[in-house]
């Protein structure tokens, strides 16, 4: 061994004990990893690697983007002509950008997956819960770098889906232009601090392109550490389970493990055995972009123009969802309190979900009601997504996938009506209700066994009365032809 | 048995990897644009006889032209436009032609304007597909050789003497026979019964219904099928009660189909266009006095556009005169030649626009100098069906009172049992 293999490395190379507690001790960047780890916390079927994958291609996103940024000037003039550059004159340019931008697509699935399978093992829970909180905000700067990146290779798809993402910051109740109880002008709202102009443009730009290349992955940055460095300190969730048969039997982990607390200790070496299949992971999802980014260029559409509006017109996929409920909804409802009462509410997940159950495994049998809610959302979450990008057409109207969009066809439109005032604020204390007669007469029980107090009870009645609203108002709206349920124009409040 | 499925995933991904860096080098190393330059050099070796230049190394070629917004990649294959020893060979290595015009070449320098500003297509790609289109979201692909004339207007103002332009000097003889503009707008100018022919070709694509065209779903091709079947094109959607285009088939050839669309290309060429300016000093204003068309009848850009029409040659009588006004205004694209009608309008009485060669027998001079003045909208035969969707449009705005006056004189002649027309 030489001088110089001893200076950075310390260690032999030999696969001893030692060495393999070495690799991780004396590495800054493995040290992130603890020396050893419970065997299922390597299985496949527990993490679906999820979380990893979703950091690693947030570095491959660094070292793409950075390159792009080699090529790429920020200004009105020159962006949708670099990306032409990118795609036909830049040696590997092609590569390049197919590259970040479906690494981008697939980055922000895999982290709406990472947060479900977190979800379902009921890894969140004590002590781990202000780490979901961080994940959730991880989550949102994930979305904000994507959608800041939608803008730059300012083409129509790009100004248009900021368009309809910008726009909805106009309607914030109180501090947008076009929100209800609207406090100040079109020059001085959300999005002109978004935008630095009433419409997308160069500011705009500048703007994206700022927030995209430095300040969000920053920020990002910040968090992940924290994200990463407390799965560490606060110990992988995975528990053992116990064997096949017992747990037909309907054996439980927790009553298991108190049999078995010798189970608890066993452990294997994190070097090799959790670094190879991270490794691996990450080699195979690196081989499976680089193909689709053969096969498939990113989107170029025609070069940006303020005045074409496509139709339809659509926000980027994650954000189609909520753009579909604009069909319900007005913008200060889909784009403003749906999106904060979502982050809200899944960042209250840890602290209302109190039920022990589930920790380190997927147990869906002791938590009907959490995995309910979550999946009743998840899927309805999905299934608005799928609703918006593959079924909207011109018009927005509804077009069956495959069906070819008929620019000319008949627009289906129903006369639509408010309710009365007296009616809609009858409906509304219905609503709420029915909401808290459910909590008196059916789950009071239930809360008070997982030691719930009024607070905690009151945020999971409120937050379900906030999610079945939604499709109450769609069925409202599209069997009872309800517009509003409670309109008030004179403060531009409808909902 | 879990390690096995880990150890092959390795190696099928590290080996798929390494295999699709080498095809991205080897795609880096060869692109296609590389491979015409080198065949490109290896015939100017051949030509000029000189064999160093075969071994020239393959590099892009672009004529830069920030001003017009432009960067011209296509010389990285054409490489021998401007060679005039080139000129036997075939395409893509063919030097410019002169086409037959003394001093064309000189007069269009190609480091100067580029290629694009007169053929379209996508200047900065650099594979053929993409260059030379059609590919989706880029709207002006390579223009075919019968359509280029269209874009000498981008620079023109006048093509109605220009040398080389005569079949756009053709097409707007045959736009003037039909009687275009008595339903269209022309830059401001004409009738609102039909669109705007100025903007027609700088729509995009997706402005077009391509439901019942076969093939190219461009602009270009979209206006030739229009030409020639217009109903079968735009057929309408009776049950939405909107009714098929009434726009005439004229039965044109397809040679006059080209020659017309490329009459519609040029009139949008002659629009500024903020995507790709033209600097002013590439205007060429127009040779004033020219002999084939008079230069005031040949459209001119926005914003010099007068509303009214351009007053009629002098004549030697009053019908001499409203025939003249009668041709110039377009009333013969819906009214027929002399007024014999022939042009369908569905449920219209008789279905078609009346011929007016009877007029003197039903209609007194002031009866319809008024019509003329305010235009008028046609019943319908059968009440329940839709409305006619030719009109006859208000034409006080238009014509003077004298040349109203005249058109009736010439309606009043048209008349087989009184000829004197009085």
């Amino acid at each position: 061994m030489s001088q110089v293999w001893r200076s950075i490395f310390r260690h032999t190379y030999q696969d001893t004990p030692r060495n393999r507690s070495l690799m991780i001790l004396s590495n800054v960047f493995m040290h992130i990893l603890p020396v050893k780890v419970r065997p299922r916390a390597i299985r496949f079927r527990y993490t679906w690697r999820l979380g990893e994958l979703s950091f690693f291609l947030f570095l491959l996103l660094t070292v793409t983007g950075v390159f792009l940024m080699f090529y790429y000037r920020p200004t009105i003039e020159h962006a949708y002509w670099d990306m032409k550059d990118l795609r036909f004159a830049v040696p590997f340019g092609p590569m390049l950008r197919n590259l970040h931008r479906w690494s981008a697509h697939v980055m922000v699935l895999f982290v709406m997956f990472h947060m479900t399978s977190v979800f379902y093992r009921s890894a969140y829970k004590a002590p781990r819960e202000y780490n979901w909180v961080v994940g959730v905000i991880l989550m949102l700067i994930t979305f904000l770098l994507s959608f800041t990146g939608y803008l730059l290779p300012w083409d129509q798809l790009a100004i248009w889906a900021v368009t309809v993402g910008t726009n909805m910051a106009a309607a914030t109740p109180f501090l947008g232009s076009e929100g209800p109880f609207s406090l100040v002008t079109a020059d001085s709202d959300m999005r002109f601090i978004l935008l630095g102009s009433k419409l997308v443009g160069q500011a705009g730009l500048l703007r994206f392109y700022v927030l995209h290349c430095v300040l969000l992955p920053l920020v990002f940055l910040i968090f992940v550490s924290v994200h990463l460095w407390r799965v560490r300190k606060d110990d992988f969730s995975a528990i053992p389970v116990p064997p096949e048969e017992e747990r037909k039997k309907g054996v439980r982990p927790e009553e298991w493990l108190k049999a078995h607390p010798e189970e608890l200790d066993k452990k294997v070496f994190t070097w090799p055995n959790l670094v190879s299949r991270m490794f691996v992971s990450a080699l195979v999802l690196t081989a499976i972009l680089v193909a689709w980014s053969m096969l498939a260029h990113a989107p170029l559409e025609e070069l940006a123009n303020p005045n074409k509006t496509p139709n339809p017109s659509k926000a980027p996929w994650y954000f189609v969802g909520l753009q579909e409920l604009l069909v319900y909804f007005d913008p200060w409802i889909a784009g403003v309190v749906l999106p904060t009462l979502i982050l809200v509410g899944l960042m209250a997940i840890p602290y209302i979900d109190k039920n022990p159950r589930g920790v380190g495994y997927y147990n869906f049998r002791d938590r009907k009601f959490a995995v309910g809610m979550f999946t009743f959302g998840l899927v309805f979450w999905f299934t608005l997504i799928f609703i918006g990008y593959t079924m909207r057409g011109p018009g927005w109207e509804i077009f069956m996938p495959g069906e070819p969009w008929d620019h000319f066809r008949a627009p289906h439109s129903v006369a639509l009506h408010s309710m009365p005032i007296w009616g809609g604020l009858l409906f509304m204390l219905g609503y709420v209700g029915a909401g808290l007669a459910l909590w008196k007469f059916k789950l009071q029980g239930f809360f008070k066994r997982q030691g719930l107090g009024v607070i905690g009870s009151s945020m999971v009645i409120f937050l379900m009365l906030s999610m079945f609203f939604v499709p109450a108002k769609i069925i409202l709206r599209n069997f009872f032809a309800v517009k509003y349920i409670l309109s008030f124009p004179a403060f531009n409040f409808n909902i | 048995m879990k390690r096995g499925i880990w150890n092959w995933l390795f190696v099928i991904s590290s080996f798929g990897l390494i295999a699709m860096t080498a095809a991205l080098f080897c795609q880096e190393l060869l692109p296609e644009w590389a491979i015409v330059q080198q065949q490109y050099n290896r015939r100017l070796a051949e030509v000029t006889g000189d064999r160093s230049k075969r071994w020239a190394l393959p590099k892009i070629q672009q004529i830069h032209l920030p001003e017009m917004k432009r960067t011209d990649r296509c010389i990285t294959c054409h490489a021998g436009i401007s060679n005039p020893k080139m000129a036997d060979q075939p395409q893509p290595f063919k030097s410019h032609p002169n086409l037959g015009i003394p001093g064309f070449l000189e007069k269009h320098p190609f480091n100067e304007i580029g290629c694009t500003v007169c053929h379209h297509g996508q200047g900065p790609a650099l594979e053929k597909k993409h260059a030379h289109g059609p590919v989706p979201h880029w709207e002006r692909p390579l223009l075919s050789k019968e359509l280029i004339v269209g874009t000498c207007t981008t620079c023109h103002q006048n093509t109605g003497t220009l040398k080389g332009a005569e079949r756009l000097q053709k097409a707007w003889v045959l736009f003037k026979e039909k009687g275009c503009i008595g339903c269209h707008n022309l830059h401001g100018k004409g009738m609102l019964v039909g669109p705007e022919l100025a903007e027609t070709y700088s729509k995009s694509s997706d402005q077009f219904d391509f439901k019942y065209i076969q093939g190219e779903e461009t602009v270009a091709h979209w206006i030739q099928e229009h030409f020639r079947d217009p109903q079968k094109v735009v057929p309408g959607y009776p049950k939405l009660g909107i009714p098929e285009t009434p726009m005439p088939s004229y039965g044109l050839t397809d040679d006059e189909i080209q020659m017309l669309t490329a009459l519609v290309i040029s009139f949008a060429s002659e629009e500024e266009n903020e995507e790709s300016p033209i600097p002013a000093r590439f205007h060429v204003p127009g040779d004033r006095g020219g002999t084939l068309l008079a230069a005031e009848e040949m459209p001119r850009r926005r914003g010099d556009a007068a509303n009214a029409l351009e007053p009629e040659p002098a004549a030697a009588s009053k019908v001499e005169q409203g025939a003249a006004v009668y041709q110039k205004a377009g009333c013969i694209g819906c009214h027929g030649p002399q007024g014999r009608g022939g042009i369908r309008n569905p449920n219209m009485d008789q279905q078609e626009v009346p011929p007016l060669t009877h007029v003197s027998d039903g209609y007194s001079k002031e009866e319809l100098k008024e019509i003329i003045r305010d235009g008028r909208y046609p019943a319908r035969a059968d009440k329940n069906g839709l409305a006619p969707a030719l009109w006859m449009p208000s034409w006080k705005d238009k014509l003077s009172e004298e040349e109203i006056d005249a058109v009736v004189e010439y309606l009043y002649s048209l008349n087989p049992e009184k000829p004197e027309g009085v």
